[in-house]
């Protein structure tokens, strides 16, 4: 067998045939299954490490001058590198906790108004662009982070909500009839049974919010915010292509490392 | 912390002073519910009391009103009058919460939490409880060898990894757990295939012969619920009550031509499930103890004979049929083994029959739980105890009445 993650994820659909989940099933066929999986964590880490290589190598090829370097210096890069993860995990918690307990309340009986309503002004959030978001939450409550901040979670409370609402409306009613019916009070049956079973659907919708996010905070520079779009914005500014593509390549690479990151979370607390 | 329907009957009827002869262990009175956008109730004034320890099944056409009914015993769903009553006690009187910790409630789809082991599923409502980790843990071991689930091999597992039949044998471990004087059902078994409800059903007759819980069960399948309870309701159209009573009486003799319908064609053989051998009477038959000599025996069997027997049946000391004796052709006493032992307690007429007509000797020797002798039965004696039961299946059956 290729240790390759794609060939192995193509190995499979003819043996597994027949399979039933769970029931004692075969030794190689779980080994197999644990194969895959590590190919699917491991390649993500590996393919980045190989971008942030080649990215390298391209810059020692390359003559920089003084003012490529002062863009380039490790303690520029790291304090724009912490910037960028504090406008992406502060909005995304914020998000997280906020459309948690939106979705919480709008999933309660007698909520169905209010669910579209909240809906409809989270999707109108989501569908206006985000330089525009920036600058006229700039405008109204000036410039920096902090107002970037606000923006990012104007901008991605949606997917956490949906997913939220749709997590625990897509529960079984049967197993929620069962812990009213054992005596379980609201309270526990939402704590006990529902947030872990919607785990995973949650989770899916802080990813995509992340995901959003740490794209997103790229603009904050345009409003003083921070972040590594400040080194492509100074890129651009200054006219030097190996700043842009440092710029460029870190954002995207730091988008899809956290993006790892938030996946491996997900598999290792939604219910086996 | 107290469970929540934790009250002896002592300490109920102290609360509720009036005197009654015999306690009921739910009692309904005058219960209805209406939904504001449906014209007619869903229930209407229903009136029912369930004596402890009683296992009734609420039955008809589907929709009815059964799971209703059910669900407004534990509250699930709130009456739009009426009262309810569990061991005298008001069900308001206590947070709805509370009250569902004292009820063992289990339904069609069993709802395990797929997020729990079966474990902790089974320790779903000891912890609600505040049970010691010990006390919760002994208990669960005991449930699932008590619903036929080997502790070491299942209490570990997922809820996704048992068959429908094993899933619904932890649904009724949970239900257990805290040991509920009540279990409410709500067509537990119609989920699986036949086999497997037919095995569940034997299984929980024979736990609950061990356990005497009240139980309220719904079902819509009329043969499960002559098969399983001591006490049948009939719902009828219109949320009334069309029949309660004993399967028997319900078989033999069905209040009106809705029942009859409901019963169908196989009314006849469901009265033969139902009836079991401790509900007729047995015939008698020569016996000797198995210590009597050769000459004892020899006189036995004359006498036997002489009653136009051709056989006598020897029992062990604890009075345990061993085998026949029978006089071969040159006068010597020869033995051979018994062919056909039917329990007092759980053979049916039905299973009688089948038993007697593979049978060399149409006639079939009858043990009570104990094995010790009660008598013998034969079709003859079927047929003769089937008249007081007849009612209006005399004619079917075509036995005098
Ligand atoms: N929330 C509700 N609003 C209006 N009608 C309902 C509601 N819930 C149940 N019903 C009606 O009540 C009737 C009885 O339901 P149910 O007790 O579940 O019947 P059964 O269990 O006998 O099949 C059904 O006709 C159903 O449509
Ligand atoms: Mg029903």
């Amino acid at each position: 067998m290729s240790i390759f993650p794609t060939s192995v994820e193509n190995f499979h659909p003819l043996d597994q045939k027949g399979e039933v989940p769970g029931l004692g099933s075969s030794g190689s066929s779980s080994k197999r299954r644990k194969v895959r999986k590590f190919g699917h964590v491991a390649f993500r880490p590996l393919m980045l490490i190989l971008i942030l290589a080649i990215l390298v190598l391209y810059l020692h090829s390359t003559q920089l001058d003084s003012i490529d370097r002062r863009s380039l210096y490790w303690s520029v890069i790291r304090s724009e590198l912490i910037q960028q993860l504090g406008l992406t995990l502060i909005s995304s918690a914020v998000v997280t906790v906020l459309a948690v307990l939106l979705g919480i309340l709008l999933t309660r009986k007698k909520a169905p108004v209010a669910n579209s309503v909240v809906t409809a002004l989270a999707t109108l959030g989501q569908a206006a662009p985000p330089v525009g978001l920036m600058i006229l939450a700039a405008l109204v409550l000036g410039v920096g982070a902090r107002t970037a901040i606000y923006a990012l979670i104007i901008y991605s409370i949606l997917p956490v909500l949906r997913n939220t609402v749709t997590g625990l409306n897509g529960l079984d009613k049967s197993i929620l009839e069962a812990a009213r019916g054992i005596g379980m009070r609201p309270i526990q049956i939402l704590v006990g049974v529902e947030l872990p079973l919607a785990v995973p659907v949650i989770m899916a919708g802080v990813r995509t919010a992340i995901i959003l996010n740490v794209g997103t905070a790229a603009l904050a520079t345009f409003i003083n915010g921070g972040g590594l779009g400040t080194m492509i914005t100074t890129g651009i500014a200054v006219d030097r292509t190996p700043i842009i593509v440092t710029g460029s390549v870190l954002v995207a690479v730091f988008a899809l490392a956290l993006d790892w990151v938030v996946m491996v979370a997900g598999e290792v607390l939604s219910p086996s | 912390m107290q469970v929540a329907l934790d009250l002896s009957p002592q300490e109920a009827s102290q609360v509720d002073s009036g005197v009654k002869p015999r306690r009921s262990a739910i009692e309904l009175r005058d219960v209805s519910k209406h939904y504001k956008d449906a014209g007619a109730p869903i229930v209407d004034k229903l009136t029912l009391s369930i004596a402890e320890g009683e296992f009734v099944a609420l039955t008809g056409p589907s929709g009815c009103g059964k799971t209703t009914t059910l669900k407004m015993i534990n509250r699930l769903i709130e009456p739009s009058s009426g009262q309810i009553l569990i061991n005298g006690l008001d069900v308001d009187d206590l947070p709805s919460h509370r009250l569902r910790q004292g009820i063992g409630y289990v339904i069609q789809n069993v709802g395990l939490f797929p997020h729990m082991t079966i474990a902790e599923n089974v320790a779903a409502v000891p912890r609600l409880l505040g049970w010691k980790k010990d006390r919760t843990a002994n208990r669960i071991d005991e449930l699932l060898s008590m619903v036929g689930l080997e502790p070491s091999m299942y209490r570990d597992r997922y809820p996704r990894e048992l068959s429908g039949g094993q899933a619904q044998r932890v649904g009724v471990a949970r239900a257990l757990a805290a040991d509920p004087p009540i279990l409410l059902m709500d067509e537990p078994f119609a989920a699986v295939d036949p086999i497997t409800r037919t095995s569940l059903q034997d299984e929980f007759l024979r736990l609950q012969q061990s356990i005497r819980k009240t139980i309220v069960f719904v079902t819509h399948d009329m043969a499960e619920a002559m098969r399983l309870a001591d006490r049948v309701v009939i719902f009828g159209p219109q949320s009334k009550i069309a029949q309660v009573g004993a399967p028997t009486e319900v078989l033999s003799a069905p209040a009106d031509a809705f029942v009859s319908s409901m019963l169908g064609t196989g009314r006849l053989v469901q009265l033969l499930s139902c009836v079991k051998l401790r509900d007729v009477s047995l015939d008698p038959w020569p016996t000797i103890s198995e210590e009597m000599g050769q000459d004892e025996r020899l006189v036995a069997l004359a006498e036997a004979l002489g009653r136009g027997k051709d056989r006598v049946l020897v029992l062990d000391e604890a009075k345990r049929p061993r085998y026949w004796i029978y006089l071969d052709g040159n006068g010597e006493s020869m033995r051979f083994e018994l062919d056909c032992t039917l329990d007092l307690e759980v053979t049916s007429l039905r299973d009688a029959i089948t038993q007697i007509v593979y049978c060399p000797h149409d006639c079939a020797v009858v043990v009570d739980g104990d094995e010790s002798f009660q008598g013998v039965i034969d079709l003859k004696g079927i047929r003769r105890s089937l008249a007081p039961l007849a009612g209006s299946s005399a004619s079917i059956i075509g036995v005098d009445k």
